[in-house]
């Protein structure tokens, strides 16, 4: 028996082995393990690691659920699969990209939590959905995604079109599916990256994802964002037109890290860098489970020098093409952990840098805690002219003049081609406004409008309310044309891994987007300490209305002696100090009889006098 | 001529403010429930086919809302012209019930002569007083440094006291049908001006009850006519905003649980912003209830100076209004002439008139300081807050006081007061 049970035991392991080397390396499940690197024209170095995943089985299906995964996250495809949700758009972002110095990033983030989720159209209830998915993955990033309830999202109508395959029944491109929220405030941190890297199949243990050692980038990047995206792509397509018949899933993890190698070389001419200074370590070897894991820096227009040499150069681009050094990690790391160096012959002179050609920046005007506004300037030094799409999100506190907007290019007034306005209400909805424009060639246009600061219930202020509230960045959606295509790296819609895209496929639809500015605004505030105070002085103004009219509807008003009286109490008290005095007086003459002349005497009778008037009159008047 | 030049120099300095864009601006002159910026706001959001009650940023009435859509040429566009001949008109009005209520004040001490205590002769009211206080009220009107501001801001306060200056002229008229009319378009745009309904029944049962009809008839009748005028309000709004009743929760759900704390002159703003919540339904309706609840007390005890009764109630209107504004309070002010006879026996007229001027001066001041420079915070524009309301309390129960001493010296005399019981001096006293 007990012979039975071993081999019993020995052959389901042996079947569950097997099973897993077959899905391995069949073609259901690829991970992808990516990082490109960039010296930016300012010296500063950009990192973005990218991680994919993708899988034929559509795992939004609920009886799926209980599917086996291997490569895929688990506890991702369950949150999918339980909210119904078709695409996911996450960003945790730790400072702010810099567009006129960095270029255009390969995932625009705004500073702070952004979500952005389309719900499969038979979700009931959007709303509902929505806050179950915020709450789900906060608690799967540990960040506070939570508090990005209905009351702080809104509903798209121009900007974040569908990112991955479209069709009919579960892969709806339907506005009224979609949601949109932004936190501000959410500090990017360890607790966020450590879940984020439990994700991966290779944890934090093998791989590129060992790069990611949250001391060093907290300590050196001047930027650094986290991005979860997921989208169904599609793995057949049926007859012409037919739309998808078998619908996959793609999930693309990614980290982008901007560091200025002269903060850590502490010399301001040597922007000279390399992987270990930066991240701590060399290039480990590959992720086992990883299909592809490469390395690509891009060296167009570089004055530096690779050392280790790449395996290869790759060219990509049409018009002016850019050159990729490519380094395969699987063959790089055969000897161990190997580090990549670029060295600058001659120290690093720092110019004008040329500005990408849409740019998109957005502060506040106004003095005072009472009014301003938000202004947005976009400057398009395209050629040709091109359509942007404006979305603001103005937090309800803010209370926001619509008939104040004014749209101008280059000083003249111009007409939005569609506006998209929805009030919020108070605790409810955010402001929400989209513009569409037609902006000229090589023009700047300013969008601007008014708002008032609200003050708020004092158990409604954020902690350390005197340092402000944030507004989230305002999002510019546009796709370039062809002269400015090659300063912005999108990737494909239906991969979304860089290899795709620099082996020649390039996007068909390379639409961008262009975070601006987070705002700061300080509201004016109430004093925190004085509740009570407040009740009490507010409450005797309504007294004092309330008392008087009380005693002249309620009483008559009659002649009394002086004895039948009634006193308030006030009239009382000081009625009791007063008769007090005359006896302390008496006593004082008693003790000293001599010293007291007639004419003081005569004084005091007098003051005695006067103060029995006074006490007369104060009752008069009670 | 002197009433016509008094005219031109109120329009000038009305149209010499208006250059200041600023006053439409003030917490102290624009509210949520009045400012221009909002109304403009709304018409714009109504043009472009959005509901204005969507947002939390317009509160006027559908008529209101509609009445600017439509004649924007005129309303919007020369708004300034509209508001200074509606203020103008007003002052008319008020004016022309000066002249009204004299008459009446004289008609009813010539019934009361009789009953008048030989020595109280210099109290009773001289004939003159129906040319002097036409003239009075309008250099009050006019001059009133609150309704300079108010019109210059332009808000829509400016409405609010054409009628109920023209209720004002109605019940001195003894006209139901303006009378009621006019009450209830008041109550209509801003709700409060409601509770004149009792001083208006009062006077026509009074009247009328001196004519031999019976009273309850009297009442009746006055209110099937406000219900009837209130109601046909609220059906045509109800059609206006195409079949919904929105804007209920936009207008009177907003005037009654304050959801918007921008600072004002009341007292609201600042007690809701630091309220615990679990008590903040229970204040509201204290609030609320506050002022209410004077009506009926101070209309059995004043009904037989239904002026007296008007004015007082816009006087606590003009204090415990959610969202109150100078210009509510101008209007108050400027009713205070119809009681030149109570002014012998005012108390405090010095200290509260000086606390009016002194808090209506510090206020923009502790604003700038808490808004633009930082040096104060919210406590200090409170305390302004409180002591306005105060001096303003102090004239509203000094003038009701005056009256009831009025009336003890017209029926006593003087000299009871110095009448001598065992040697002391009698007291005059509430009992």
């Amino acid at each position: 028996k007990m012979m039975s049970l071993i081999l019993c035991a020995v052959y389901l392991s042996v079947t569950c082995l097997l099973h897993v080397q077959a899905q391995n390396g069949g073609d259901h499940e690829k991970f992808t393990e990516e990082l490109f690197m960039k010296e930016t024209p300012s010296g500063h170095v950009y990192s973005h690691f990218q991680f994919t995943t993708r899988w034929d089985s559509d795992i939004r299906r609920r009886d799926n659920s209980r599917e086996h995964y291997n490569l895929f996250p688990r506890s991702v495809g369950d949150i999918v699969a339980a909210y119904g949700v078709q695409e996911l758009s996450l960003s945790l972002t730790q400072g702010l990209w810099r567009y006129e110095k960095w270029g255009y990033p390969i995932n625009s983030a705004p500073p702070g939590a952004q979500v952005i989720a389309r719900f499969q159209s038979s979700v009931p209830d959007v709303d509902k959905a929505w806050e179950g998915l915020t709450s789900a993955l906060a608690g799967l990033l540990c960040s506070s995604l939570n508090n990005l309830g209905r009351t702080e999202s809104i509903q798209p109508e121009y900007s974040f079109a569908n990112q991955g395959v479209t069709g009919p029944d579960s892969l709806g491109t339907n506005r009224t599916y979609l949601r949109y929220g932004i936190l501000p405030r959410e500090n990017l941190c360890t607790e966020n990256l450590t879940p984020w890297k439990k994700l991966l199949p290779c944890k934090n243990k093998r791989g590129l994802a060992v790069l990611l050692s949250s001391g060093h980038i907290q300590k050196y990047s001047v930027y650094f964002s986290l991005g979860l995206d997921l989208k169904p792509v599609c793995y057949s397509t049926g007859e012409e037109g037919g739309g998808c018949t078998s619908p996959g899933v793609e999930l693309v993890q990614s980290v982008s890290v901007v560091i200025d190698p002269v903060i850590i070389n502490k010399q301001a001419d040597n922007t000279d860098w390399n992987v270990k200074r930066m991240f701590g370590i060399g290039v480990t070897p590959a992720c086992p489970l990883a299909h592809t894991s490469t390395i690509f820096i891009d060296t167009t227009d570089s004055t530096y020098v690779l050392d280790p040499p790449p395996n290869e150069y790759l060219y990509y681009g049409a018009g002016m093409p850019r050159k990729l050094a490519v380094y395969d990690v699987k063959i790089f790391t055969e000897h161990g952990i190997t580090d990549i160096t670029a060295k600058h012959p001659k120290s690093h002179i720092y110019g004008i840098v040329r500005a990408p050609p849409v740019l998109f920046n957005r502060h506040v005007v106004g003095t005072g805690q009472e009014r301003g506004g938000i202004v947005a300037t976009i400057k398009n030094s395209c050629t040709t002219g091109i359509t942007v799409a404006y979305l603001e999100l103005i937090p309800w506190y803010l209370r926001v003049y619509l008939h104040t907007l004014k749209i101008e290019t280059d000083g003249v007034p111009v007409k939005p081609i569609n506006t998209v306005y929805r009030p919020g209400r108070d605790r409810e909805r955010p402001y929400h406004l989209e513009l569409v424009l037609k902006l000229a060639a090589r023009s700047t246009t300013t969008i601007r409008i008014d708002m008032e600061y609200s003050i708020l219930r004092w158990t409604e202020y954020p902690p350390d309310a005197n340092h402000g509230l944030y507004v989230g960045a305002a999002v510019l959606t546009t796709r370039l044309p062809v002269d400015g295509k090659a300063n912005a790296t999108v990737l494909a819609a239906e991969d979304s891994s860089l290899s795709h895209l620099f082996w020649g496929n390039v996007a068909t639809d390379p639409v961008l987007k262009i975070y601006s500015e987070t705002l700061l605004i300080t509201v004016p505030t109430p004093d925190f300490s004085m509740p009570y105070n407040v009740i009490c002085l507010a409450c005797t103004i309504a007294a004092l209305a309330f008392g008087p009219i009380h005693n002249m509807t309620t009483k008559k008003l009659v002649l009394v002696s002086p004895d039948q009286e009634e006193k308030s109490l006030l009239g009382k008290i000081i009625a009791c100090v007063l008769s007090c005095l005359p006896t302390l007086a008496a006593r004082k003459k008693k003790q000293e009889p001599e010293q007291t002349s007639d004419e003081d005497k005569g004084n005091e009778e007098s003051s005695e006098e006067s103060n029995t008037q006074t006490q007369s009159e104060d009752t008069n008047n009670s | 001529m002197g009433n016509v030049l008094l005219y031109v120099l109120g329009a000038a300095f009305r149209y010499s403010a208006s250059g200041y864009e600023f006053l439409q601006l003030r917490p102290e002159i624009s509210t949520p429930t009045n400012s221009w910026k909002r109304l403009i706001e709304g018409v714009h959001l109504n043009k472009m086919g959005l509901s204005p009650y969507d947002g939390v940023l317009f509160h006027e009435t559908p008529i209101m809302l509609q009445l600017y859509t439509v004649m924007e040429n005129i309303l919007v566009h020369r708004s300034l012209l509209v508001f200074i001949v509606l203020d103008l008109l007003t002052c008319l009005l008020v004016s022309e019930a000066g002249y009204y209520g004299a008459a009446l004040m004289l008609q009813q001490q010539k019934r009361i002569k009789g009953d008048v205590h030989p020595e109280s002769g210099s109290l009773l009211h001289s004939s003159n007083l129906i040319n002097v206080l036409p003239k009075h009220i309008a250099i009050f009107y006019l001059l009133n440094p609150f309704l300079i501001l108010n019109c210059a801001a332009r808000t829509t306060v400016v409405w609010n006291n054409f009628f109920l200056a023209a209720a004002l002229l109605a019940l001195t008229q003894n006209n139901r049908f303006l009378g009621t009319l006019a009450i209830s378009i008041a109550a209509y745009e801003t709700m409060y001006p409601i509770i004149l309904i009792f001083p208006l029944t009062i006077h026509l049962a009074t009247i009328e009850g001196q004519q031999g009809r019976s009273v309850t008839s009297s009442v009746v009748e006055t209110m099937v006519y406000t219900l009837l005028w209130l109601s046909c309000l609220l059906g045509l709004s109800h059609q206006l905003s195409g079949g919904s009743w929105t804007f209920l929760q936009a207008t009177y759900g907003f005037i009654v649980t304050v959801p918007e704390l921008t600072p004002n002159m009341g007292i609201y703003w600042y007690f809701f912003t630091e309220m615990f919540e679990h008590f903040r339904s229970f204040f509201l309706g204290t609030f609320q209830l506050n002022l209410l609840m004077y009506c009926i007390p101070l209309s059995i005890r004043f009904w037989r100076s239904p002026l007296l009764l008007f004015g007082s109630f816009i006087g606590l209107i003009s204090v415990f209004k959610s969202y109150p504004s100078l210009g509510d309070v101008g209007f108050f002010l400027s009713v205070l002439p119809f009681f030149p006879h109570l002014l012998p026996f005012f108390k405090q007229t010095i200290s509260t008139a000086g606390l009016l001027v002194a808090t209506t001066i510090l206020a923009p001041v502790l604003w700038q300081l808490w808004i633009y420079n930082n040096s104060a915070n919210a406590n200090y524009y409170f305390a302004i807050n409180l002591l306005y309301s105060s001096a303003l309390i102090f004239i509203i129960t000094d003038l009701l006081l005056a009256q009831v001493r009025r009336q003890f010296y017209l029926q006593h005399g003087y000299s009871v007061i110095d009448s001598m019981v065992n040697g002391n001096k009698m007291i005059l006293q509430l009992k």
